[in-house]
């Protein structure tokens, strides 16, 4: 089996969020990681390949921080790595998955997987418009994979309030992976020396076909930070009082028993 | 509480390559997940986090700088450091385990082991089937190893070893011990299984520091042993001190940890904590203390890194690695003790790190090589003239 699994670096969740007075991120402050969600689909991936001797490539479209990523995924387990050296600031949801199409339409891979959202922008729509862009298969929310059947495999997805749904996806496909599917391994130290003496490709957008970034047909206005919300309400009174009210509240107005 | 944030004044991690950075991350993260949650209980009882040997392992952590044919990560010093730096961040109990095992158990059978010894043990230790540990401190030769009374007799083809040995760190949990004794060629090193006859390991009990490490007292009763239980490349008194400078190397850069801890816990509070009417950070003198420590632990990172440097190029020398042991374990001995008294009453709960790391302190401050011993080999080097005694 061949699986692709889509990375992506996002801005670190620790890190420092400023605007400037354009409503940009202030770019100097700010640190990558990989997207948390891709690493449950990393973590799948190798799963799965070592059940039947099967080869995963990593693959993340964006500017060098998105090598970090590439290595943490080579050093998990993965056979190879692809990194489509772009801006992915001139790119849309569909413009990434174009390029991410563009890299592994060749690849002849039975399945593509990518984490069902983002931590920065959370669009969860370059999985769905991956398998668009590739003709293939797309089931999202997935929580669960089995062993392959006859070019088909049984996954479990998420519902919402919780329920699961069990449905067949023919090969190939794109899975969308939801958060708990797995516990992603850590990389041992072994496994990130070795990482660097395998294959990381690195394509320009010419090198696959595009004459500059595929255009944008969602444009990012820029961003706001919402105001404080209200200062915490302080309940007055003896323990009893205070807890009678603290459980009115959370029974009547906020709903949350 | 929010993730911990090295301080990183001078932005050393521009230093690091892609790999460097994912390794520290790595081990950072398995502190902050896998020790962090569990260790104040292992303090409070007095007991080595024995499931941790197994995850330490499988990431490759001990031994981690020797060669991959053994079944290792093949670190190079530098990396190797870090590795420690983020271990000793969790505790120095555990950061002890991984010291002895991989400098102190698995670098002396591959310096001075035949092909034999290093295929039968690297493997097995490096997957923490077999821990080990080191013996050379005595309860009457500590600062002075020449002094050891333990000897190992021939007697045809075996040895017979004698002798005490004290402060033994994975002592009673060891399955091997390397010990060294007195013999006819001078000291020697051996490899000996902890369950022969005659081979006792006691729990050296009412300890205050180090309280979630293995500390031993080993006693050596007519324990025989083969011909080939002893290390042949090992010879006189320069083979365990070898041991000890990859030891303290490791030491040198996990005091960086500690403070790191102790620092970050500390910064935090003061932003947090509100004494008349404001922020302690807003005081001038909890700002005079923050300046002190972020400047000291900046200190000692430039130096761990230009050791790490030279240690890469073969040309580490002993009395470097002593200055650096010396001066990383006294700054991060003060540093846990400033954050305490930042931490004001809250610093003497175990809810707190400071506390922790502050006793832990004092036995890293006196073990491989004490403080003064560290001083009279940086004296010995700058002056020619030992004062040693």
């Amino acid at each position: 089996m061949r699986i692709a699994v889509c990375m992506k670096a996002v801005v670190d969740s620790q890190a420092r969020i400023e605007l400037d007075g354009d409503g940009n991120l202030r770019q100097d402050q700010l640190r990558f990681e990989v997207n948390e969600y891709d690493l449950y689909a990393v973590e799948e991936a190798i799963r799965l390949a070592e059940s039947d001797e099967g080869h995963v490539t990593v693959i993340s479209a964006g500017t060098a921080d998105a090598v970090q990523g590439l290595r943490k995924g080579l050093a998990m387990g993965a056979a190879d790595a692809i990194h489509v050296d772009c801006d992915p600031d001139d790119l849309d949801a569909s413009g990434v998955a174009a390029v991410l199409a563009a890299a592994l339409h060749d690849g002849g891979y039975d399945l593509v997987l990518a984490g069902v959202e983002s931590d920065d922008l959370g669009g969860s729509q370059v999985g769905v418009l991956l398998a668009e862009a590739l003709g293939y298969a797309s089931t999202t929310l997935v929580v669960g994979t089995n062993e392959p059947v006859d070019g088909a495999m049984q996954v479990r997805r998420e519902l919402e309030g919780g329920e699961h749904a069990n449905v067949q996806v023919q090969f190939p496909a794109v899975l969308t992976i939801q958060s708990g599917i797995n516990e992603p391994r850590y990389p041992s130290l072994k496994g990130i020396m070795a990482a660097k003496r395998k294959d990381l490709a690195v394509k320009g957008l010419a090198d696959l076909g595009f004459d500059g970034a595929p255009a944008r047909r969602v444009e990012s206005l820029g961003l706001t930070i919402p105001p404080p919300r209200e200062l915490a309400r302080m309940l007055e009174g003896g323990a009893e009082e205070t807890a009678a009210e603290l459980v009115r509240i959370l029974r009547e107005e906020e709903k949350a028993l | 509480m929010s993730e911990f944030e090295a301080l990183d004044f001078y932005l050393m991690d521009e230093l690091l390559s892609d790999e460097q950075r994912l390794i520290r991350d790595t081990v950072r993260q398995f502190v902050t997940e896998k020790c962090l949650p569990i260790i104040e209980e292992h303090q409070a009882a007095g007991t080595f986090p024995t499931d941790l040997i197994g995850p330490v392992a499988e990431l490759g952590m001990l031994g981690a700088n020797l060669p991959e044919e053994y079944g290792c990560a093949g670190l190079e010093s530098s990396t190797y450091g870090i590795m420690m730096q983020e271990l000793e961040r969790g505790d120095s109990g555990l950061r002890s385990f991984v010291s002895v095992q991989g400098a102190l158990c698995m670098y002396p059978i591959f310096e001075f082991g035949s092909e034999e010894q290093r295929r039968e043990w690297l493997p097995r230790m490096a997957s923490g089937e077999v821990i080990g540990c080191f013996g050379l401190t005595e309860p009457d030769a500590g600062s002075d190893p020449g002094a050891m009374r333990t000897t190992a007799v021939k007697d045809g083809d075996d040895w017979i070893i004698n002798g005490v040995k004290m402060w033994i760190t994975n002592g009673t949990m060891a399955k091997i011990a390397i010990i060294w004794a007195q013999t006819d060629d001078g000291i020697r090193g051996f490899v000996v299984p902890t369950d022969l006859p005659g081979f006792q390991a006691i729990e050296v009990k009412g300890k205050y520091s180090l309280r979630a490490s293995d500390t031993a007292e080993l006693v050596l009763e007519d324990v025989c042993v083969p011909g080939d239980a002893l290390l042949p490349k090992s010879g006189g008194l320069r083979s365990p001190l070898m041991c000890l400078n990859q030891a303290r190397y490791g030491i040198a850069w996990g005091g960086i940890g500690a403070a790191q801890a102790c620092f970050d816990e500390a910064l935090r509070y003061a932003k947090a904590r509100i004494t008349f009417g404001k922020p302690v950070a807003q005081t001038q003198l909890v700002q005079e203390l923050l300046t002190e420590i972020a400047s000291e632990i900046t200190k000692a990172q430039t130096l761990c890194w230009r050791l790490g440097e030279l240690k890469d190029a073969g040309r580490a020398r002993p009395e470097q690695i002593s200055m650096a042991k010396r001066n990383n374990i006294e700054m991060a001995r003060n540093t846990a003790r400033r954050c305490r008294e930042i931490l004001g009453g809250n610093g003497i709960l175990d809810e707190y790190q400071a506390f922790r790391h502050m006793v832990n302190l004092e036995s890293v401050y006196t073990y491989e090589g004490t403080h003064q011993i560290h001083t009279l080999i940086v004296g010995n080097a700058l002056t020619g003239l030992p004062a040693f005694g």
